[in-house]
């Protein structure tokens, strides 16, 4: 898949994991993996990238003697899941249009 | 390996990125070792799943990647789900630049090569340099000497003139004593230009005489 498209789709599905509350990073990877395989070094700029964005905040907190970071979902990040949903209707029209004229071409040669 | 020669290993790696950012990926290695382990897996098998170390500090400099000059900015409406948010260490994964850091130092060492075998010829232009701006500083006060010669030739003619013209118009001749004092007002006269003159010619000189200064100081900095 084209590196920026499965970019995108995984900084989706973050924000997604975190539409049911706040969350932390292994918890999130495994989170994902139910609908992507995504390793740590690949999260790590997405992580960043959103928090740039402001797409989502990061916290830090006392965990069993250590410190963690919680990621939670903004207003921005949950626009941008919507965003992704309005895409959906483009990207059907475009896959029909591509099934009509496959089936147009494969008419035509008969 | 364990949590800490994970992290000394990966920290070694990350030499280019400055030190107050390379915390930042190190804890979150830290981190997900951390989880793996309170869910249950050994310290050398959390480490293992994280995978290669090369990767993943490739993964890290390729966000220091400065590839244009542009300004951060919100993330920008995209069609077909790319992701640009405008930073730009994040839009590029070309093959990683070489930090700038180490092209300086590479350019440090040429500098110190040419200045060493070059030394009789930077020794000799030096010299050169020295000269003329001696020379040159020379030329600017001898003016300004010159000017004040001729002032104080002026004014001494004014100042004795005058008196002694008017002692002239009894003790020599009316004719005689007119010349004299006429001289003398003409001196004078001549005199408050050169005052004038004198003033400029004077912040002319101090002015050049601090240029070289000037030039030494901005390469001290």
């Amino acid at each position: 898949m084209d590196i920026q498209l499965k970019r995108g789709l995984i900084e989706v599905c973050v924000l997604a994991a975190l539409l049911g509350g706040e969350s932390y990073g292994y918890a999130l990877i495994k989170d994902i993996s139910d609908c992507m395989e995504v390793s740590e070094s690949t999260l790590y700029p997405i992580l960043k990238r959103l928090e740039n964005a402001s797409m989502l905040t990061v916290s830090s907190r006392e965990h069993n003697g250590r410190l963690r970071k919680y990621y939670s979902i903004t207003p921005l990040g949950r626009a941008r899941i919507d965003e992704f949903e309005s895409d959906k209707r483009e990207m059907t029209n475009v896959f029909n249009y591509i099934e009509k004229k496959k089936g147009e071409a494969a008419n035509d040669k008969n | 390996m364990t949590k800490i020669e994970f992290r000394a290993a990966l920290a070694s790696k990350l030499q280019s990125i400055p030190l107050a950012e390379r915390a930042k990926p190190l804890d979150y290695y830290d981190e997900m070792i951390c989880d793996r382990m309170e869910d249950g897996m050994s310290e050398a098998d959390a480490v293992a799943d994280l995978g290669n170390i090369d990767d993943i500090a490739n993964e890290i400099l390729s966000q220091y990647t400065i590839t244009s000059l542009a300004p951060v900015t919100e993330a920008p409406k995209n069609e077909g789900g790319s992701t640009n948010t405008g930073t730009p260490e994040f839009d590029s994964y070309d093959a990683k630049n070489e930090p700038k850091r180490e092209k300086r130092r590479s350019n440090a060492g040429l500098w110190i090569a040419v200045g060493v075998l070059g030394f009789p010829f930077w020794i000799a232009l030096a010299a050169m340099a020295f000269a003329l701006i001696i020379g040159l500083w020379c030329i600017v006060w001898a003016i300004v000497i010159s000017v004040g010669a001729m002032l104080a030739a002026t004014l001494a003619v004014g100042v004795v003139g005058i008196p002694y013209g008017i002692y002239a118009i009894f003790a020599v001749s009316p004719p005689y004593a007119i010349y004299v004092i006429g001289t003398a007002l003409v001196s004078l006269a001549i005199m408050l230009v050169l005052v004038i003159v004198i003033r400029y010619v004077f912040k002319g000189a101090v002015w050049i005489s601090k240029q070289p200064l000037k030039l030494f100081k901005r390469r001290k900095r």
